[in-house]
């Protein structure tokens, strides 16, 4: 089993869903990709400030 | 290409009416030219011949409507029908609650009894404006995934006992290709002249990309200016309510009505500076305005094709013409916000789904609970750091408003897709929209038809993208586009039949 196979089935099954053997393949194969996508969010140079909160639009932002 | 004039066919009567836009039925309605109860016959008539070509409607609400039809013919022979979409049809995506009839969010897995909580605020006042709901229109099972076989319909017109089995959204120019999502029935009703205005749900895109494949109009106005409240969610943080019509006039005349905050929705709230009038600000022109123009992630980008950049220089052209000044932006992490929408809202639409996935995981369709899964995927500090990522970009985006007074990009890179396609149309087709920054931003945007695409027939977009609350300049800047256009007025042959 590939360290992405066993990576996606065990956040899986902490979430107590059980899709089928082809499906946990499926996204396993997606798994990097999502991963790649975000480790490029941890690049930005974030501000310090908080969060976008719930409603997170400020006139003139 | 096919395509049908909407002033052309039967000028003057209620049958050609029903392909003209929202506005002028109003005004047809007004000054006597045609009745409520004709319109709402016309567009019934016409849902009969086309919906099963075309897959717009999960269900329609006939008896209702021409109660609803009687009632507003009544009340405007009595002097009691003067607003302005008195009497005039629309359509609901099947994400937002109505009381004629329930909400499924094109799923079997929503409980029946979620749809039994009152209108939210956008349906509420659309009905209090005198607006006849004609019925639920077809989306992606909660808003999420892409037509495939398991769960749609795929042989149109077809009986199907199948519970799995939804209408598949064909597209009203070409039927072999998809009509957009999630709000598909909502874009391809308005272009196939169903109803002249059709409620919608974004939250990476969702009326947007229906409009601009169907080749109509249609807005994602500032997160929070318009009350959210009666829509299954799907992304509470990035999810929008907002017209798909014909004109961008249209879009401003209903964002009058639905726009303004509401208890409701506490995400919701007044529009710094007072409430807009949105359909009066839309004269003045657009002369000296600077127009930045987004182009190197988008249109010059890897995930754009030939026949849509052309169409969007062509509508940079009138953008010009109109006395707007272009002036080259780049935008700021715009891969990086496309990824904050995605990461955050599969984390939002997980936790929502999380109990129903555990229960009930094989009667989801397989393209949404792979989707929903991903969420699972994705940790606490992935999600917060998506957060952090979104606010920088309100804050750096913000900042070109400093220089510029909208920002234009193609709202897609392609026209639609075939339908039935792969993981690699998918995946085109997923780097191909420009409209998912946008969610995470909470930024307005509006999109509006620029042209086709001569060897497929399929039309093109432009996004018009404004700084938070001012929805206005963008629909200002679209209405001018659409005086000097006439792509928002061409119908596929189809809608005439």
């Amino acid at each position: 089993m590939s360290d992405a196979t066993e990576a996606v089935r065990a956040l899986l099954e902490a979430a107590r869903i059980h899709p089928d053997d082809d499906e946990v393949a499926s996204l396993a194969r997606q798994y990097p990709g999502l991963r790649r996508e975000i480790e490029g969010l941890y690049r930005v140079p974030a501000d310090d400030d908080a969060p976008a909160p719930t409603s997170p639009v400020e006139a003139g932002s | 290409m096919s395509t049908l004039d909407a002033d052309a066919g039967a000028v003057g009567t209620t049958e050609g009416l029903r392909l003209a836009p929202l506005l002028e039925q109003a005004a047809a309605l007004r000054d006597g030219t045609t009745t409520s109860v004709e319109l709402v016959t016309a567009c019934q008539a016409a849902a009969d011949r086309i919906d099963p070509l075309i897959g717009t409607y999960i269900v329609r609400f006939d008896r209702a409507a021409l109660e609803a039809a009687t009632a507003a013919d009544e009340a405007r022979a009595r002097g009691d029908g003067g607003g302005l979409l008195h009497g005039v049809p629309f359509g609901v995506k099947d994400m937002l609650v109505t009381r004629e009839g329930p909400t499924t969010a094109q799923s079997v897995v929503l409980d029946p009894t979620w749809g039994d909580q009152p209108e939210g605020a956008v349906v509420s006042r659309l009905r209090a404006a005198g607006a006849i709901p004609l019925g639920k229109t077809t989306t992606m099972e909660f808003a999420l995934g892409y037509p495939d076989q398991e769960h749609h319909n795929w042989d149109a017109g077809s009986e199907d006992d199948s519970r799995h089995r939804f209408p598949l959204p064909r597209n009203p120019w070409n039927r072999s290709h998809w009509a957009g999502g999630s709000s598909s029935g909502s874009g391809n009703g308005v272009a196939a002249g169903l109803f002249p205005l059709g409620l919608g749900t974004d939250t990476g895109g969702s009326i947007r990309i229906p409009a601009a494949f169907c080749g109509v109009s249609g807005h994602k106005p500032t997160f929070g200016l318009v009350p959210k409240s009666g829509c299954v969610p799907l992304g509470f943080t990035y999810d929008h309510i907002g017209p798909l019509a014909r004109t961008v006039a249209d879009c401003a005349a209903v964002l009058d009505v639905i726009a303004g905050p509401d208890p409701s929705d506490p995400t919701s709230r007044a529009r710094p500076g007072g409430p807009e009038r949105y359909l009066e600000a839309l004269q003045g022109g657009i002369d000296g305005l600077r127009i930045g123009v987004g182009r190197s992630v988008t249109a010059d980008g890897p995930w754009c094709d030939p026949e849509v950049t052309a169409c969007f220089d062509q509508a940079l052209g009138v953008l010009e013409g109109a006395g707007g000044r272009l002036v080259e932006v780049d935008l700021p992490y715009w891969d990086e916000l496309q990824n904050a929408t995605f990461v955050g809202m599969s984390v939002e639409a997980f936790a929502w789904h999380r109990s129903m996935l555990q229960e009930h995981w094989r009667d989801y369709g397989r393209p949404t609970r792979m989707r929903l899964a991903l969420g699972a995927l994705i940790s606490g500090a992935d999600y917060v750091q998506a957060q952090r990522v979104r606010r920088t970009g309100q804050r750096l985006v913000g900042e070109l408003f400093g220089s510029v007074d909208v920002i234009v990009t193609p709202t897609l890179g392609t026209v639609a897709p075939l339908l039935g396609g792969g993981r690699a149309d998918r995946t085109r087709q997923l780097r191909s929209m420009f409209t998912a920054a946008l969610n995470a931003l909470g930024f307005p945007a509006l999109v509006v038809p620029m042209g086709f695409d001569v060897t497929l027939g399929l039309p093109t977009s432009l996004q018009i993208v404004a700084a938070p609350f001012e929805d206005s300049t963008a629909l200002r800047v679209g209405h001018v586009f659409q005086q000097m256009t006439d792509w928002h007025r061409r119908s596929p042959a189809l809608a005439g039949t």
